[in-house]
């Protein structure tokens, strides 16, 4: 019986050298189907004498499941490479940039902000806001500056035809907390201040942040150690020189620059003090009882320090190009 | 103020130098803000003596001279000054010498005769304008000595940018008091001037009409001055090198005791005075031509210096042009006054009138201070150019002046304010050697201040002393213990930091523009055009507030197309200046401008120019941020193009508008395509809590259905119309698609829901879904005359 070896033989070899499902399957039909090579010759077998049967059963069926393999195998092998050539067909640049939105950013001043609020509100002080246009009370007089006083003239104020201003500095928000709330008191105030000024180095409006602290024992040590504290921090600069300076403001007494330490020598970055026991007064808190700290630094100033801005005036242009510096 | 060290040593002499001066100076609060030498540098320059002078052979306008600088055989040069005289002491540069400007004297032949060096004039030398002659060096000049030794001009000029509450230091002897606090060595001098008798018996009476703003008045009549009398080369240069141009002898003499003393004075031309000198309030109709040539018009605002018929002088401002000296005056009558500081400051200001002397006035000159200035100025005056003093008239009203009670000062206040603990006894030294008076007292002292500080009234300006003093780096500082209070946070507030992340996130840029904006641009673009207008703006396009924040972010979207950006996607939070009632309401808004493609130009889809529904989703996304729901409906507004803009309608309340930026406006700005919207804040910051609805355990059924409805019905009529029919098992309802054209009619159009059905109780079946579909159906139709699309 030599024949079914041949017949695998040939399946084997026409397995071999299928190309596609479909001609294998051309394959099967030619050996496994009805009128296939291995279903004639188990035709034959019932002419075979009784004794002889088995044995040329066996041999047909051993032939078929060899053959059934062979077509399998190769079935499994045709589907991994049409597989692997669809797969290859598909591949795609990678390196093409993602589809959708770029995304915007914040005004390097807001940024500022937003980081120097954070820190404060990290120590428990609270943001507050007030408005924009105030009156000369809360601006100037609640705050130890009457009409006549000589720090008056150094700030130049936009004034309203009905006498209201636009405020100078963000310390009249410390006016209408202390109005309206007893200590103890922490909180920061950020906003827009404005001055009828206009040159390089000053823009009729820019961003102050005022900090107040009012309590029962705090002290000038306290506001020392608190702006030296912010100061490191803001800047991540463990070893930042910072020095304190003797200055006046009409609210604050003693009151203090604080200048730190830059590249070309010391760099005025903060006004403070100890809030005036007159401010504490006209917002009837107890000055025997209370005292507290407030200090304000300008925005921008803090802005171009961290981020290398050389030109004030580019914080209002609202050019794309700088604005996409910061995001 | 500008002052040259050598000046105040001469009050005060440390053994420090310049450098660690001025940082003892800024370390007490007088801030030094710069530093410089008072002439360049000069290099073999002496005083010398000219001998002789001849014409010079060649040239008419030039002499040789015969100089002798004290170095034996006297030199030639040639000299084409006019002042150059036998006998002058002048200031001469050898050769070999330098002068500042970098020039190297040489030997060399001027129309053939040799010139052995230079005789300087005060521009060659930098020590002032004068050009036309040589500097005329005192007689007493020793010859020989270095120039630079003789005129102190290894000396500095400093620059203290001095606070307000420090007029004090507005002069030398304060600022020498500063330095001896602030160095430990005592004066080298006391400030009381020497008295000069008076040698006429001539006065004019002096009577105070407003003692409340003139207390004091001190006079004195200076009769037969030398009106051609010239201030010696000392005190031009010390002038000169604290800032104050010199100009005729009468005028230094004030001015320099104005520097040295802090006492501002004027001199009048006594012949021009009628009879007397009455300080009073300026009247109605009367005005006074000054001395920088203005005209000012008095009222009884004004306080003046009156003669018996009219005003003479603006007190403690300036004085009159038609009583001033002149180089004619030789009887001169000196003026030596205390002025209420608020009244010159309320003035200088009315005036916009700055002067050395206001400046002074209003910071508070010390009370007691005028006699002894006006013996100072006699004596320099009567040095200087001769003369007869009368005797002093000081017309004076002592319940006017304000005098210095005593402070009491407590050392536990001490402490409590400084956080530090100051020794007793450092602070008794500390309080002495700024002059004041210390009586010790149980748990502190009384203290009494100077009169030249009249900024101490309170025992914080005490503390504040002592601070400074001390030194603000030598006192502690320590991070407070506060307690563990937690600030309140509503959970449902939505954050600025987040509202701003929102739109970031959705690719715009922050901007930051003017709070004020130009009336014109306001005025095309608000519904509200009357903006608040400020009395002084800084420029006339920055004259009004903004009503909206709609003008400055179009300029900055301009200034970006003006710059070949192509897409500009650009908002700003900030407040709005509202007058509403009478009343000015300042909300809190959020604005973005969008123009050019929806996204950055790339490779993946075809390029989209952003529109309405864009920038709609912006605002959804917003206000997705408060969960609070709103409806857009369609408004007219001056800046946006009719059919596509909304008005953004939360509860009722208008809270904003989105649109398209109108195409008129569009094309004038040349900002084609623009889309706009704000918002009011508090509609995004002012959220809900969420609240949990417990999920159906059963199946949801999905019906999609086209409907074919007149062309205006808007979508949200639609879904009103649904909502509103009451099927309580409709639980969302999708609009996915709008088609108008082919196949439709003319006029409608089609739109097509997702309608998902559910219930919490039970699985639907067709019927009941089929049954509510049809009361949908019945209702649309009804009032809409929508219907199901065949």
């Amino acid at each position: 019986m030599t024949r079914v070896d041949d017949i695998v033989r040939d399946a084997q070899a026409a397995i071999a050298a299928a190309r596609s499902p479909g001609e294998l399957d051309e394959v099967r039909v030619q050996f496994l189907g009805r009128q296939g090579r291995i279903t004639t010759e188990s035709r034959a077998i019932g002419a075979l004498a009784s004794d002889l049967r088995p044995a040329a059963g066996k041999r047909l069926n051993d032939g078929r499941r060899a053959i059934q393999d062979a077509l399998e195998a190769r079935k499994a092998a045709l589907s991994a490479d049409a597989l692997r050539s669809k797969l290859a067909s598909e591949g795609i640049d990678v390196s093409l940039p993602g589809r959708g939105q770029s995304s915007g950013g914040l005004h390097p001043v807001t940024r500022t902000l937003e980081r120097i609020c954070s820190l404060f509100r990290a120590i428990g002080f609270e943001v507050v806001e007030g408005p924009e246009i105030e009156d000369d009370y809360h601006n100037f007089e609640a705050l130890n500056i009457p009409a006549h006083h000589p720090a008056r003239a150094m700030q130049d104020t936009f004034y309203f035809p009905d006498g209201r201003l636009l405020r100078t500095h963000t310390s009249p928000v410390q006016i209408r907390v202390m109005q309206s709330r007893q200590p103890p008191l922490r909180i920061v105030a950020p906003g827009r201040v404005y001055r009828c000024d206009s040159d390089q180095t000053h823009t009729p409006m820019f961003h102050q942040i005022e900090g107040l602290m009012v309590g029962e024992d705090v002290s000038f040590a306290h506001l020392k150690g608190i702006l030296h504290d912010f100061l490191r921090h803001f800047f991540e600069a463990d070893d930042l020189e910072v020095r304190f300076r003797p200055s006046y403001f009409p609210f604050t007494e003693p009151s203090a620059e604080v200048d730190i330490r830059g590249e070309r020598g010391w760099l005025e970055v903060l006004g403070s003090g100890m809030v005036h026991p007159k401010v504490l007064e006209n917002c009837g808190i107890d000055s025997e009882r209370y005292t507290g700290f407030a200090f304000g630094m300008g925005v921008e100033r803090f802005a171009m320090l961290r981020y290398g801005v050389d030109d004030l005036r580019s914080f209002f242009e609202n050019d794309l190009r700088f604005l996409k510096q910061f995001a | 103020m500008k002052f040259n060290e050598r000046w105040v040593r001469e009050w005060v002499d440390p053994p420090i130098d310049t450098e660690e001066l001025a940082a003892r100076l800024t370390a007490v609060g007088l801030e030094v803000e710069s530093v410089g030498p008072v002439a360049g540098t000069i290099e073999g320059v002496t005083v010398a003596e000219v001998v002789g002078v001849v014409p010079h052979p060649g040239a008419d306008k030039l002499s040789l001279c015969e100089v002798d600088d004290g170095g034996g055989e006297p030199h030639r040069v040639v000299c084409g000054a006019p002042n150059v005289r036998p006998g002058l002491r002048a200031a001469f540069a050898r050769i070999g010498a330098r002068l500042p400007d970098g020039t190297k004297i040489r030997k060399s032949r001027i129309r053939g005769e040799l010139s052995e060096g230079m005789l300087c004039s005060a521009r060659e030398l930098d020590l002032g304008e004068e050009a036309d002659g040589i500097l005329e060096l005192d007689a007493a000049a020793p010859v020989g000595v270095d120039l630079v030794d003789w005129l102190e001009l290894d000396d500095a000029v400093m620059e203290v940018g001095l606070t307000p509450n420090r007029g004090d230091c507005l002069c030398i002897v304060g600022l020498a008091r500063e330095v001896s606090v602030a160095s430990r060595v005592s004066m080298l001098r006391r400030e009381h001037a020497e008295i000069v008798k008076p040698v006429v018996d001539d006065v004019l009476p002096v009577a105070l009409d407003a003692p409340q703003r003139c207390p004091r008045y001190v006079g004195r009549v200076i009769r037969g001055i030398d009106p051609e009398a010239k201030s010696p080369l000392w005190m031009t240069e010390r002038l000169r090198r604290c800032g104050v141009r010199p100009l005729s002898a009468v005028v230094d003499v004030t001015n320099y005791v104005m520097l040295e003393l802090g006492q501002p004075m004027h001199a009048f031309d006594l012949g021009r005075l009628d009879a007397g000198i009455r300080v009073r309030n300026g009247r109605d109709g009367e005005s006074l031509e000054l001395l920088d040539g203005s005209v000012v018009e008095l009222d009884a605002d004004s306080l003046v210096i009156a003669d018996e018929s009219r005003p003479v002088a603006l007190a403690g401002i300036m004085g009159g042009l038609e009583s001033g000296v002149t180089d004619r005056t030789r009887d001169v009558f000196l003026e030596s006054a205390w002025f209420e500081p608020r009244t010159i400051a309320l003035e200088s200001r009315r005036r916009g009138m700055h002067t050395d002397a206001s400046h002074r006035f209003e910071r508070t000159v010390a009370p007691d201070l005028q006699r002894g200035a006006m013996e100072r100025a006699s004596r320099l005056l009567v040095d200087i150019a001769g003369g007869a003093p009368g005797p002093i008239v000081e017309a004076v009203e002592e319940a006017c002046i304000p005098g210095a009670g005593q402070i009491l000062l407590r050392e536990e206040r001490i402490r409590r304010v400084l956080g530090a603990e100051i020794p007793a006894h450092d602070v008794h030294d500390i309080l002495v050697r700024l002059g004041m008076r210390v009586d010790e007292t149980h748990a502190g002292w009384f203290v009494a201040p100077p009169t030249y500080r009249p900024d101490i009234g309170l025992e914080i300006d005490l503390i504040e002393e002592i601070a400074r003093v001390v030194g603000f780096a030598n006192l502690p500082g320590t991070i407070p213990a506060a307690g563990l209070d937690i600030n309140a946070q509503e959970e449902s507030h939505v954050g600025r930091e987040r509202i701003r992340a929102c739109l970031v996130d959705r690719g715009y840029h922050e901007a930051v523009t003017y709070s004020f904006v130009d009336a014109r641009l306001q005025g095309r673009i608000s519904p509200a055009p009357d903006g608040i207008a400020l009395a002084n703006p800084i420029a006339s396009d920055m004259g009004v507030m903004r009503t909206t924040l709609w003008p400055g972010l179009i300029e900055a979207a301009l200034h970006n197309a003006n710059r070949q950006q192509s897409r500009i996607r650009l908002f700003e939070t900030g407040l709005v200046f509202l007058r509403e009632d009478g009343r000015i309401r300042q909300p809190g808004m959020i604005g973005a401008i969008a123009a050019g493609p929806v996204v950055p130009e790339q490779w993946a889809d075809a390029p989209r120019a952003v529109d309405f529904y864009d920038a709609k989703g912006d605002v959804e996304s917003l206000l997705a941020l408060s969960g609070r729901a709103a409806e857009f409906v369609p408004v007219a507004h001056p800046a946006l193009h009719p059919g596509q803009s909304a008005a953004i309608v939360q509860h009722g309340e208008r809270v904003g508008v989105v649109g398209v930026l109108h195409p008129a406006l569009a094309s004038e700005l040349k900002l084609p395509g623009a889309v706009l919207f704000e918002l009011r804040l508090d509609a995004v910051s002012t959220g809900t809590l969420p609240r949990f609805k417990a999920l159906s355990r059963f199946p949801a059924v999905r019906r999609d259905i086209s409907l074919l409805a007149p062309e205006p019905t808007s979508a949200s009529s639609i879904r009103r119309c649904i909502e509103q029919a009451g099927i309580g098992i409709l639980e969302h309802l999708e609009l996915f698609d709008v088609y108008l054209g082919e196949g439709i009619d003319s006029g409608m159009k089609s739109v097509s829901l997702a309608l998902t059905f559910q219930s919490r109780s039970r699985t639907l079946d067709d019927t009941e879904v089929n049954a509510a579909l049809s009361v949908i159906l019945d209702s649309l139709s009804k009032n809409l005359g929508v219907a199901l699309r065949e």
